[in-house]
């Protein structure tokens, strides 16, 4: 057994899972993950989409030629890995997509985003696939801000807004490896068919820690211009469903309200924005330093040593 | 005489001076501030347009007439989301 | 009916052009041209699929997310039952089977418009658009392996759609079998705007009145297009943000070519596409010159 801390939960895994920093804690695994035989389909589902159904307390997805996926309850994951399928491979899909789903069974606020922290408190950067999150993560990182997780981030409100650090790597396209010159962090690809690879963070912090700013990443198509605004509340809660990890598993799961409640929370606590930026490489320092401003600016000290 | 009732699902809450509002039904967000803040309370206590224009009066100073044609303005927005209905008297 | 119907086309044929006139004529007031593309979805996104199927597309090769692309169309048209009428989505892929064999848009719609436009003018607007030379639009027309979003170095927040060139691209579309398809010339469209656009809607089986016709035909002109980006801007640009980028909705004349190809540019691209602009009524400049 392989043993990882994944958003302040203990994992055991049985195979190794590339990416992720092992655990340090001693207590006892919150999460089993384990080899087993998984059916096609489950009896009696509440729901069902072409890769994955649900019933009460069994969640199975279907990735074709990796793995079947079952999560039973909201402690155990099940993997029947597919023939053609590499350890590499079933390990980015049980990280990702699977231990996604299982955070939202949870209950977590779980947000498509990748964060770092700025003096005590999680910056998030938030966005759909492709948005350029890990990218922008990474680029903090290199100026030495620590980064707390990448793609899935798990929050919990008790009261106050918090990050779990995911423990993991980051990944990047070849294409950001080089124009961020992390050549010599770059490691394993993260499935042998696709050129993204896990990337050592120059710095990584584990410790849960409240939330300071959440951007949502867009690209300037008018009527949006180039800048950082703040969302109104009520556009920030739209904003924060609809970059929910999974917003469809959000509704089938009637966590909207928890959702609402969070956005409302966060809105007062730290601020939810809009970070209008070209996507390209050329513009990420004047990125940086426009975010930098707006962190002085809102009273977010620690610039990194 | 218009009359007008909440409906719908509408969770709410207080982020700053205003009201954030959601209905989970719908997927629609709404946001209230200042004294559409106070209309939205007021709607609590009566259905009665008219007597939410006598109440803001006696806290707010406005005109009859621009009190009036204000909170119609709200109301139809309300309307428009879904988080009210007109019992009688909608005005267009 | 519910299902959505495909707009199909080459890139920079008028499909944008096309969404707006429907998109006015679907609604009362004129539409904001910045709430076309997020009012609907498009075939080539990844946010419907990740959103729908549970699984990053980002961590999916190309062929494999290909292989599960039709399931999510299937859905989305399953789905569409609260919405309008017809759902128009706009698909720049050429008709093809997925790596499984499956054709992969014949689940998602329950027919296809096809816009075609002279390759010769598809060249000076891709050109214009995409700010490359006639040259190399032209060598992009001309390629059998063209597409989309091909680069596996990065990622978009596209798919990989493959194109095939010009004229493959025009006959994937008109030689299926699984869905009707209902062509339009761009050129047509342009002349006569109104009996071609109803045309289109009655092929779809929607009957409008001529009156709700010209209004939105009226509202969708070049000229009001363009004072409206001016105002508003557009979301489609290419080049987002960049005061310099062309403006996206461009003179759209017919017959431009005359003036902007050379003789050598224009007997490689008859040369390429002689039979499909033949099939397709476009009259060669040197028919004399070309097999």
């Amino acid at each position: 057994m392989f043993s990882y801390n994944i958003s302040s939960l203990v994992v055991d895994c049985e195979i190794e899972l590339p990416g992720r920093l092992a655990a340090t804690s001693n207590r006892p695994a919150e999460i089993t993950i384990r080899s087993a035989i998984v059916p096609e389909a489950l009896d009696a589902p509440i729901a069902v989409a072409p890769t994955w159904e649900m019933t009460r307390d069994q969640f199975l997805l279907r990735v074709p030629g990796v793995a079947r996926f079952l999560v039973v309850g909201d402690d155990t994951i099940l993997f029947d890995a597919a023939a053609t399928a590499t350890p590499a491979d079933l390990a980015i899909f049980l990280a990702g997509s699977v231990f996604g789903v299982l955070l939202h069974l949870r209950g977590y606020v779980v947000l498509h985003a990748s964060a770092v922290r700025v003096g005590a408190c999680a910056i998030l950067f938030c966005g759909a696939s492709g948005a350029g999150k890990s990218t922008i993560a990474a680029a903090l990182a290199n100026r030495g801000y620590p980064v707390v997780t990448d793609d899935i981030c798990a929050v919990t409100i008790d009261p106050v807004p918090i990050v779990h650090p995911d423990g993991r790597q980051l990944k990047l396209w070849r294409e950001a490896i080089d124009a961020l010159a992390m050549s010599d962090k770059a490691r394993e690809a993260v499935r042998p068919s696709i050129r993204k690879y896990y990337v050592e963070p120059p710095a990584a912090d584990r410790t849960p820690m409240p939330i300071g700013a959440i951007y949502a990443l867009r690209e300037p198509r008018p009527p949006a211009v180039i800048g950082i605004q703040q969302l109104p509340p009520a556009v920030a809660a739209a904003k924060l469903h609809e970059n929910a990890y999974r917003p469809r598993l959000v509704d089938r799961l009637g966590q909207a309200g928890l959702y609402f409640a969070a956005a409302t929370r966060i809105a007062s606590d730290a601020g939810v924005y809009h970070l209008t930026r070209r996507r390209d490489f050329a513009s990420m320092e004047q990125v940086l330093r426009s975010l930098e401003r707006h962190w002085d600016a809102i009273g977010l000290g620690g610039r990194p040593a | 005489m218009a009359r007008v009732r909440k409906t719908g699902d509408w969770l709410s809450a207080q982020v700053g001076d205003g009201l954030v509002m959601m209905s989970p039904e719908q997927g629609n967000y709404l946001g209230i501030s200042g004294v559409g803040t106070r209309i939205w309370e007021l709607l609590d206590t009566t259905d009665d347009v008219e007597a939410i224009c006598d109440a803001l009066r006696e806290e707010y100073a406005v005109s009859p007439d621009q009190c009036r044609a204000d909170v119609d303005a709200f109301l139809a927005k309300l309307d428009a989301q879904g988080a009210i209905t007109y019992l009688t008297g909608a005005s267009d | 009916m519910t299902t959505p119907v495909w707009l199909a086309s080459y890139p920079k044929p008028g499909n944008t052009w096309l969404r707006v006139l429907l998109a006015n004529l679907m609604q009362a007031g004129p539409i904001d041209l910045n709430t076309l593309q997020t009012a609907d979805w498009t075939a080539g996104g990844r946010a419907p699929f990740d959103d729908l199927l549970l699984i990053a597309s980002t961590l999916l090769t190309p062929d494999e997310a290909d292989a599960l692309r039709p399931s999510v169309y299937a859905a989305l048209a399953e789905s569409a039952g609260a919405g309008p009428t017809t759902a128009f989505v706009k698909v720049h892929d050429a008709y093809l089977p997925t790596p499984m064999g499956e054709a992969m848009l014949a689940r998602g719609a329950r027919a296809a418009i096809l816009i075609v436009r002279d390759p010769r003018d598809v060249t000076a607007s891709m050109a214009h658009h995409s700010r490359v030379t006639l040259d190399q639009a032209i060598a992009i027309l001309n390629d059998p392996a063209g597409g989309i979003c091909l680069d596996d170095n990065g990622v978009s927040l596209q798919f990989r759609q493959r194109l095939l060139d010009w004229s493959g691209h025009a006959a994937s579309w008109l030689n299926q079998r699984d869905l009707p398809v209902h062509l339009v010339r761009y050129e047509d469209l342009l002349a006569d705007t109104v009996a071609v656009f109803t045309e289109a809607l009655a092929f779809v089986g929607e009957t409008v009145d001529r009156a709700r016709v010209e209004q939105a035909v009226e509202r969708s002109s070049f000229a009001a297009l363009q004072a409206r980006e001016r105002a508003a801007g557009f979301r489609e640009r290419a080049w987002p943000g960049d005061p310099s980028a062309a403006p996206f909705f461009r003179k759209g004349l017919a017959g431009e070519w005359r003036t902007t190809l050379t003789r050598d540019q224009l007997l490689c691209i008859e040369r390429a596409h002689g039979p499909m602009m033949r099939r397709l009524g476009y009259v060669l400049a040197h028919a004399d010159s070309v097999a």
